[in-house]
Protein backbone atom coordinates (compact mmCIF):
# COMPACT_ATOMS: atom_id res chain seq x y z
CA UNK A 1 0.00 0.00 0.00
CA UNK A 2 1.24 3.44 -1.31
CA UNK A 3 1.38 6.13 1.63
CA UNK A 4 -1.11 8.24 -0.09
CA UNK A 5 -3.25 5.23 0.43
CA UNK A 6 -2.43 4.88 4.18
CA UNK A 7 -3.06 8.76 4.44
CA UNK A 8 -6.34 8.15 2.53
CA UNK A 9 -7.74 5.32 4.72
CA UNK A 10 -6.25 6.80 8.03
CA UNK A 11 -8.06 10.18 7.25
CA UNK A 12 -11.55 8.04 6.51
CA UNK A 13 -11.26 6.34 9.30
CA UNK A 14 -10.86 8.94 11.74
CA UNK A 15 -13.55 11.72 10.00
CA UNK A 16 -16.17 8.40 10.28
CA UNK A 17 -15.23 7.82 13.82
CA UNK A 18 -15.57 11.53 14.50
CA UNK A 19 -19.13 11.60 12.66
CA UNK A 20 -20.07 8.57 14.38
CA UNK A 21 -19.10 10.34 18.13
CA UNK A 22 -20.93 13.13 17.53
CA UNK A 23 -24.21 11.03 16.56
CA UNK A 24 -23.92 8.78 19.74
CA UNK A 25 -23.65 12.40 21.28
CA UNK A 26 -26.96 14.01 19.53
CA UNK A 27 -29.26 10.97 19.35
CA UNK A 28 -28.18 10.36 23.19
CA UNK A 29 -29.01 13.84 24.47
CA UNK A 30 -32.32 13.60 21.97
CA UNK A 31 -32.92 10.54 23.91
CA UNK A 32 -32.89 12.42 27.48
CA UNK A 33 -34.47 14.57 26.48
CA UNK A 34 -37.78 12.83 25.42
CA UNK A 35 -37.30 11.37 28.86
CA UNK A 36 -37.42 14.73 30.43
CA UNK A 37 -40.46 15.75 27.93
CA UNK A 38 -42.52 12.37 28.92
CA UNK A 39 -41.91 13.22 32.50
CA UNK A 40 -42.82 16.78 31.51
CA UNK A 41 -46.14 15.48 30.32
CA UNK A 42 -46.98 13.58 33.54
CA UNK A 43 -45.80 10.07 32.11
CA UNK A 44 -44.74 7.41 35.20
CA UNK A 45 -41.53 5.10 34.78
CA UNK A 46 -38.90 3.51 37.66
CA UNK A 47 -35.45 2.29 36.73
CA UNK A 48 -33.76 0.30 38.88
CA UNK A 49 -29.68 -0.39 38.74
CA UNK A 50 -29.56 -4.25 39.37
CA UNK A 51 -26.04 -3.75 40.42
CA UNK A 52 -26.03 -1.13 42.56
CA UNK A 53 -29.45 -1.56 43.34
CA UNK A 54 -30.32 2.41 43.15
CA UNK A 55 -33.83 3.03 42.53
CA UNK A 56 -34.97 6.59 40.46
CA UNK A 57 -38.58 7.43 39.45
CA UNK A 58 -39.87 9.62 36.66
CA UNK A 59 -39.00 12.90 38.69
CA UNK A 60 -35.36 11.99 39.87
CA UNK A 61 -34.62 10.89 36.53
CA UNK A 62 -35.95 14.03 34.89
CA UNK A 63 -33.29 16.03 36.97
CA UNK A 64 -31.03 13.13 36.14
CA UNK A 65 -31.21 13.93 32.25
CA UNK A 66 -29.86 17.52 32.58
CA UNK A 67 -26.49 16.31 34.31
CA UNK A 68 -26.27 13.74 32.41
CA UNK A 69 -26.34 15.64 29.00
CA UNK A 70 -24.61 18.62 30.07
CA UNK A 71 -21.86 16.99 32.21
CA UNK A 72 -21.32 13.53 31.94
CA UNK A 73 -22.70 12.70 28.18
CA UNK A 74 -20.75 16.13 26.51
CA UNK A 75 -17.71 15.48 28.63
CA UNK A 76 -17.52 11.86 27.73
CA UNK A 77 -17.69 12.40 24.00
CA UNK A 78 -15.99 15.54 24.11
CA UNK A 79 -12.64 13.38 25.63
CA UNK A 80 -13.25 10.65 22.81
CA UNK A 81 -12.95 13.76 19.86
CA UNK A 82 -9.59 14.56 21.42
CA UNK A 83 -8.21 10.91 21.77
CA UNK A 84 -9.53 10.71 18.20
CA UNK A 85 -8.01 13.07 17.17
CA UNK A 86 -4.45 11.83 19.10
CA UNK A 87 -4.65 8.81 17.33
CA UNK A 88 -4.58 10.42 14.23
CA UNK A 89 -2.01 12.59 14.77
CA UNK A 90 0.37 10.23 15.81
CA UNK A 91 -0.79 7.41 13.51
CA UNK A 92 -0.12 9.95 10.64
CA UNK A 93 3.41 10.76 12.35
CA UNK A 94 4.39 7.20 12.58
CA UNK A 95 3.44 6.08 8.86
CA UNK A 96 5.30 9.38 7.72
CA UNK A 97 7.78 8.66 9.24
CA UNK A 98 7.88 4.86 8.39
CA UNK A 99 8.13 6.07 4.81
CA UNK A 100 10.64 9.12 5.26
CA UNK A 101 12.75 7.45 8.34
CA UNK A 102 15.82 9.60 7.25
CA UNK A 103 14.59 12.29 10.07
CA UNK A 104 15.51 9.70 12.63
CA UNK A 105 19.18 8.76 11.26
CA UNK A 106 20.26 10.66 14.80
CA UNK A 107 18.39 8.40 16.72
CA UNK A 108 19.88 5.60 19.23
CA UNK A 109 18.84 2.03 19.14
CA UNK A 110 19.78 -0.65 21.87
CA UNK A 111 21.85 -3.18 19.76
CA UNK A 112 18.98 -6.07 21.03
CA UNK A 113 16.51 -4.36 19.07
CA UNK A 114 18.75 -5.00 15.87
CA UNK A 115 19.46 -8.48 17.45
CA UNK A 116 15.47 -9.58 18.04
CA UNK A 117 14.31 -7.84 14.71
CA UNK A 118 13.68 -9.85 11.90
CA UNK A 119 14.36 -7.49 8.98
CA UNK A 120 15.24 -3.93 8.86
CA UNK A 121 11.55 -2.69 8.57
CA UNK A 122 11.34 -4.15 12.38
CA UNK A 123 14.52 -1.94 13.13
CA UNK A 124 12.43 1.29 11.86
CA UNK A 125 9.49 0.38 13.17
CA UNK A 126 10.88 -0.25 16.39
CA UNK A 127 12.69 3.28 16.07
CA UNK A 128 10.03 4.89 14.70
CA UNK A 129 7.36 4.00 18.01
CA UNK A 130 10.01 4.74 20.19
CA UNK A 131 9.99 8.97 18.47
CA UNK A 132 6.44 8.70 18.27
CA UNK A 133 6.07 7.79 22.12
CA UNK A 134 9.05 10.44 23.05
CA UNK A 135 6.93 13.28 21.84
CA UNK A 136 3.29 11.76 22.54
CA UNK A 137 4.96 13.64 26.26
CA UNK A 138 5.06 16.79 24.76
CA UNK A 139 2.92 19.74 24.22
CA UNK A 140 0.63 19.93 21.32
CA UNK A 141 2.77 22.76 19.62
CA UNK A 142 5.65 21.01 19.83
CA UNK A 143 3.76 18.32 18.14
CA UNK A 144 2.85 20.08 14.97
CA UNK A 145 6.53 22.03 15.11
CA UNK A 146 7.93 18.55 14.36
CA UNK A 147 5.54 17.63 12.24
CA UNK A 148 6.23 20.44 9.87
CA UNK A 149 9.77 20.15 10.19
CA UNK A 150 9.57 16.58 8.63
CA UNK A 151 7.01 16.43 6.74
CA UNK A 152 6.09 20.64 5.60
CA UNK A 153 2.27 20.19 5.26
CA UNK A 154 2.12 23.94 6.17
CA UNK A 155 -0.81 23.26 8.43
CA UNK A 156 -2.61 23.45 10.98
CA UNK A 157 -1.54 26.75 11.32
CA UNK A 158 -1.10 28.62 14.69
CA UNK A 159 -4.73 29.93 15.34
CA UNK A 160 -6.06 26.53 15.26
CA UNK A 161 -3.04 24.92 16.94
CA UNK A 162 -3.70 27.43 19.90
CA UNK A 163 -7.40 26.21 19.73
CA UNK A 164 -6.45 22.67 19.87
CA UNK A 165 -4.23 23.10 23.16
CA UNK A 166 -6.96 24.73 24.98
CA UNK A 167 -8.96 22.08 23.59
CA UNK A 168 -6.35 19.18 24.69
CA UNK A 169 -6.05 21.42 28.33
CA UNK A 170 -9.65 21.02 29.00
CA UNK A 171 -9.42 17.44 28.03
CA UNK A 172 -6.50 16.72 30.45
CA UNK A 173 -8.16 18.61 33.36
CA UNK A 174 -11.34 16.48 32.64
CA UNK A 175 -9.18 13.52 33.10
CA UNK A 176 -6.75 14.18 35.63
CA UNK A 177 -8.15 16.79 37.83
CA UNK A 178 -11.68 15.75 38.20
CA UNK A 179 -13.04 18.31 35.89
CA UNK A 180 -11.57 21.09 37.51
CA UNK A 181 -9.11 24.12 35.41
CA UNK A 182 -5.60 24.64 37.33
CA UNK A 183 -2.39 26.09 36.52
CA UNK A 184 -1.33 24.15 34.28
CA UNK A 185 -4.90 24.48 32.43
CA UNK A 186 -4.14 27.88 32.14
CA UNK A 187 -0.55 27.65 31.25
CA UNK A 188 -1.10 25.48 28.27
CA UNK A 189 -4.05 27.22 27.23
CA UNK A 190 -2.44 30.51 27.54
CA UNK A 191 -4.63 33.43 26.35
CA UNK A 192 -7.67 30.96 25.14
CA UNK A 193 -8.14 30.13 28.73
CA UNK A 194 -11.58 29.65 28.97
CA UNK A 195 -11.65 29.61 32.76
CA UNK A 196 -9.53 30.79 36.28
CA UNK A 197 -7.66 28.10 38.12
CA UNK A 198 -9.90 26.18 40.57
CA UNK A 199 -12.76 26.66 38.69
CA UNK A 200 -14.99 24.32 37.28
CA UNK A 201 -14.91 23.54 33.28
CA UNK A 202 -18.11 23.56 31.88
CA UNK A 203 -18.98 22.14 27.97
CA UNK A 204 -21.28 24.11 26.48
CA UNK A 205 -22.66 22.89 23.27
CA UNK A 206 -21.47 25.54 20.86
CA UNK A 207 -17.93 24.95 22.46
CA UNK A 208 -18.39 21.42 22.15
CA UNK A 209 -19.78 21.65 18.65
CA UNK A 210 -16.80 23.84 17.65
CA UNK A 211 -14.05 21.50 19.16
CA UNK A 212 -15.44 18.53 17.13
CA UNK A 213 -15.83 20.89 13.85
CA UNK A 214 -12.15 21.78 14.12
CA UNK A 215 -10.45 18.61 15.09
CA UNK A 216 -12.53 17.44 12.26
CA UNK A 217 -10.91 20.01 9.87
CA UNK A 218 -7.29 19.70 11.07
CA UNK A 219 -7.91 16.05 10.29
CA UNK A 220 -9.09 16.62 6.75
CA UNK A 221 -6.51 19.41 6.12
CA UNK A 222 -3.45 17.47 7.29
CA UNK A 223 -4.48 14.37 4.91
CA UNK A 224 -5.11 16.03 2.70
CA UNK A 225 -2.00 18.65 2.58
CA UNK A 226 0.12 15.25 2.85
CA UNK A 227 -1.74 13.62 0.24
CA UNK A 228 -1.16 16.67 -1.88
CA UNK A 229 2.61 16.67 -1.25
CA UNK A 230 3.25 12.89 -1.70
CA UNK A 231 1.24 13.40 -5.63
CA UNK A 232 3.60 16.14 -6.53
CA UNK B 1 -44.70 34.23 30.68
CA UNK B 2 -47.05 30.94 29.15
CA UNK B 3 -45.95 28.09 27.51
CA UNK B 4 -47.98 27.84 24.30
CA UNK B 5 -48.11 24.63 23.98
CA UNK B 6 -49.56 23.82 27.97
CA UNK B 7 -51.02 26.87 28.77
CA UNK B 8 -48.73 26.72 32.06
CA UNK B 9 -46.21 29.13 33.20
CA UNK B 10 -42.77 28.71 31.87
CA UNK B 11 -40.30 27.58 34.89
CA UNK B 12 -37.04 26.81 35.42
CA UNK B 13 -35.84 23.58 36.54
CA UNK B 14 -33.54 22.75 39.50
CA UNK B 15 -33.89 19.39 39.58
CA UNK B 16 -30.23 17.58 39.53
CA UNK B 17 -27.28 19.26 39.97
CA UNK B 18 -26.69 20.33 36.35
CA UNK B 19 -27.93 23.69 36.99
CA UNK B 20 -31.02 25.04 36.21
CA UNK B 21 -32.74 24.97 32.87
CA UNK B 22 -35.99 25.65 30.74
CA UNK B 23 -37.99 23.51 28.47
CA UNK B 24 -39.77 25.38 25.75
CA UNK B 25 -41.32 25.22 22.04
CA UNK B 26 -39.27 26.48 19.63
CA UNK B 27 -41.95 28.55 18.46
CA UNK B 28 -41.47 30.68 21.90
CA UNK B 29 -37.68 30.36 21.92
CA UNK B 30 -37.10 33.98 20.59
CA UNK B 31 -39.04 35.41 23.12
CA UNK B 32 -37.09 33.71 25.68
CA UNK B 33 -33.79 35.04 24.48
CA UNK B 34 -34.77 38.55 23.84
CA UNK B 35 -36.30 38.31 27.40
CA UNK B 36 -32.90 36.50 29.05
CA UNK B 37 -30.84 39.11 26.81
CA UNK B 38 -32.39 42.17 27.74
CA UNK B 39 -31.98 40.92 31.46
CA UNK B 40 -28.05 39.67 30.73
CA UNK B 41 -28.64 36.43 31.97
CA UNK B 42 -26.51 33.84 30.56
CA UNK B 43 -27.17 30.64 29.13
CA UNK B 44 -27.45 28.24 25.64
CA UNK B 45 -30.04 26.92 23.71
CA UNK B 46 -29.69 23.03 22.85
CA UNK B 47 -29.60 22.95 19.29
CA UNK B 48 -31.63 20.29 18.93
CA UNK B 49 -35.73 20.48 19.75
CA UNK B 50 -37.72 16.95 20.11
CA UNK B 51 -41.37 16.14 19.68
CA UNK B 52 -42.69 13.51 21.43
CA UNK B 53 -46.00 12.12 20.77
CA UNK B 54 -46.39 14.65 17.79
CA UNK B 55 -46.87 17.45 20.16
CA UNK B 56 -44.84 20.34 19.35
CA UNK B 57 -41.62 20.47 18.86
CA UNK B 58 -39.05 21.39 22.69
CA UNK B 59 -35.61 22.76 23.25
CA UNK B 60 -33.51 23.55 26.66
CA UNK B 61 -32.36 26.78 27.28
CA UNK B 62 -29.44 25.35 29.60
CA UNK B 63 -28.58 28.33 32.42
CA UNK B 64 -25.99 26.37 33.74
CA UNK B 65 -24.18 26.52 37.61
CA UNK B 66 -24.03 29.48 39.74
CA UNK B 67 -27.55 30.84 37.50
CA UNK B 68 -29.64 32.12 39.56
CA UNK B 69 -32.75 30.12 39.38
CA UNK B 70 -35.21 32.29 41.67
CA UNK B 71 -34.45 35.32 39.32
CA UNK B 72 -34.80 34.03 36.51
CA UNK B 73 -38.23 32.63 37.50
CA UNK B 74 -39.31 36.16 38.28
CA UNK B 75 -38.17 37.34 34.94
CA UNK B 76 -40.03 34.73 33.64
CA UNK B 77 -42.95 35.33 35.56
CA UNK B 78 -43.53 39.13 35.22
CA UNK B 79 -42.90 38.74 31.47
CA UNK B 80 -46.22 38.77 29.38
Amino acid sequence: MTLIDEITLLRNACLSSLDASHNYYAHTKGAWRLVQQMVWQGHKGTIRNQATGNTVDETELAGLAQEYVTGYLASATFQHFVSLFEQFAFDFLRIWLTEYPGALSENQLEFRNVLDAADKSEIIAAVVQKEVHRLSYKRIDKWFAYLEEIAGLGCPNLDQIQRLAEIKASRDALVHNNGIANSIYVGKSKSLARFVDGARLELPQNYHRDSWQLIRQVVADMADAGINKLGN
Amino acid sequence: MIDRSTKKPLYVSTDGNAGPYIMATVQQIASVRKLLDANNISYWVDEDAVSFDGKPYVTVVNLGHGSDAENVQKILDNAS
